[in-house]
């Protein structure tokens, strides 16, 4: 099973823009992830202008982490959240990076290792679609930037479902719609000629951008991916909008 | 629904549209660097602030409704939202906040201001006076950029324009007080406005005292009917 848009006869699902067959896009996917991997850091900068900290902030506010606690970052890449989680859960506590894609694993892991952090931290390659954890594993489950790669969104939801502890809060941050007609034309002339010209110009890899920008207009909007998450079963959803609705923050709490 | 029913419901929104997360989240990034800059000049506070570590404060300002949450550890975080329960909720106008940080005693002030705290007073109070105590080293801040010799030329003369400036306000409020008693004749002097003021409260209490004799006699005279 796979997300909209969906060919039932064919099993295909969108890479982007492109009609792709369903079990060929994790690979499509691994693929964008490999190349941007090294330089992934300073293209978030630059292409948010350094706003993606900002928007990383507020998530941490909903996490409600305590000291003990048990932590999953998934899709976690290159760590920006796993090291504030590793601050705020203490030697006592364990975080969990986990990602798909090992060269983003590897250049988080590096980078954690570089500033000093290993204790708590465990760096797992794991599909969201099928987590190598046991029920009721953790307190708390992030995944910033990631869903909209990921093939199958319900079986995934699920699986966060699983996974988390009875009363643990999923917090997923992503790119989704703004309602503002200006903000939208300008987002858009920004994300399909600014991001892959920065692409080219930075990783000589302007395809990777333009899948990226492509991407985030087939992800759901806000409200859609609230009813994803009640369909997984989470109680007491809700969403935040950040930068005018172009990134929004949805909070789901396991029963 | 009336055209001016429709422009007030429009003006009410505008007046209750909330700032954008993102710009909120960036202005307390901003104050918690500064902040936490600031306070590296000061050991002695930063030191008694990790003891807090592990307590979160909220601060509740209305007018302008404004949440911040302070997490202390190693270093103060401030937050625009905090899951869980705090330690200690201060609430009250923003004008009370702002009339605290002013003030050198800050648990008098506390204590004689309209805010409002909900939780551990203890912690409301030790706050208020670590933060009494708050000597930043500036000059060991400048030094950072220009050296210490030339941080303590310009920490000198930074001194000596700031007591000049204070000076200079002391005088200013002196003279207007006795250019508006002497020269407009617009004020009485302080003694005899304390004078004047003293005869009115002994002549409220002799009015009192009277009615109170009044009222005796009254009842006297009601009981014996």
């Amino acid at each position: 099973m796979s997300d909209t848009p969906n060919n039932s006869d064919q099993n295909t699902t969108h890479f982007g823009y492109q009609t792709v067959k369903t079990e060929e896009k994790q690979e499509k996917v691994a693929e964008v992830f490999h190349s941007v991997a090294a330089k992934y850091d300073i293209m978030n900068d630059l292409m948010s202008f350094g706003v993606h900290r900002l928007w990383k902030r507020f998530t941490m506010e909903f996490t409600g982490v305590r000291k003990g606690d048990h932590v999953l970052d998934i899709a976690g890449g290159t760590g920006d959240l796993t090291m504030k989680f590793s601050d705020l859960v203490g030697p006592e506590g364990k975080v969990v990076l986990a990602d798909i894609n090992d060269s983003m694993l590897k250049v988080g892991r590096d980078r954690l290792l570089d500033k000093g952090y290993s204790g708590n931290i465990e760096v797992v390659q794991a599909n969201a679609e099928a987590l190598p954890f046991a029920d009721n594993s953790f307190n708390v489950i992030t995944m910033a930037f990631g869903l909209r790669n990921v093939t199958d969104k319900d079986q995934a939801l699920r699986e966060f479902n699983r996974v988390l502890k009875p009363g643990g809060r999923l917090l997923v941050l992503e790119f989704s719609k703004t309602k503002n007609p200006l903000l939208s034309k300008a987002y858009d002339l920004y994300s399909f000629t600014a991001l892959p010209f920065m692409g080219k110009l930075v990783t000589n890899d302007a395809e990777s951008y333009r899948y990226l920008a492509e991407s985030i207009r087939m992800h759901p909007d806000q409200d859609t991916l609230k009813g994803m998450f009640e369909n997984a079963g989470f109680a007491n959803c809700e969403y935040h909008n950040l930068t005018g609705g172009i990134v929004a923050l949805h909070k789901g709490v396991k029963p | 629904m009336s055209r001016l029913n429709r422009n007030v419901a429009s003006l009410k929104a505008q007046r209750e549209t909330k700032l954008d997360q993102t710009l909120i989240q960036g202005g307390l990034a901003a104050a918690q660097a500064t902040i936490n800059k600031a306070l590296q000049y000061d050991p002695a506070t930063q030191a008694k602030l990790v003891k807090l570590g592990g307590k979160t404060l909220g601060i509740h300002m209305q007018q302008p409704n404004v949440s911040i949450y302070v997490r202390f550890g190693d270093s103060l975080h401030l937050q625009a939202h905090f899951e869980g329960e705090t330690d200690t909720d201060l609430s009250g106008p923003a004008s009370a906040f702002i009339n605290l940080a002013r003030h050198d005693d800050k648990q008098a002030a506390l204590m004689k201001s309209d805010i409002q705290i909900r939780g551990s007073s203890q912690l409301a109070m030790g706050l208020a006076d670590v933060f009494s105590d708050l000597q930043i080293d500036w000059e060991a801040a400048i030094a950072e950029w220009t050296g210490p010799v030339a941080a303590h030329v310009l920490g000198n003369n930074i001194r000596r324009v700031g007591q000049w400036f204070q000076r200079s306000i002391t005088k200013v409020k002196q003279d207007t007080v006795e250019f508006v008693r002497d020269e407009w004749q617009a004020s009485v002097h302080e003694i005899e406005g304390e004078q004047r003021f003293s005869a009115i409260q002994k002549l409220k209490l002799d009015v009192e005292r009277l009615d109170a004799r009044i009222q005796r006699i009254k009842h006297q005279m009601d009981s014996r009917k």
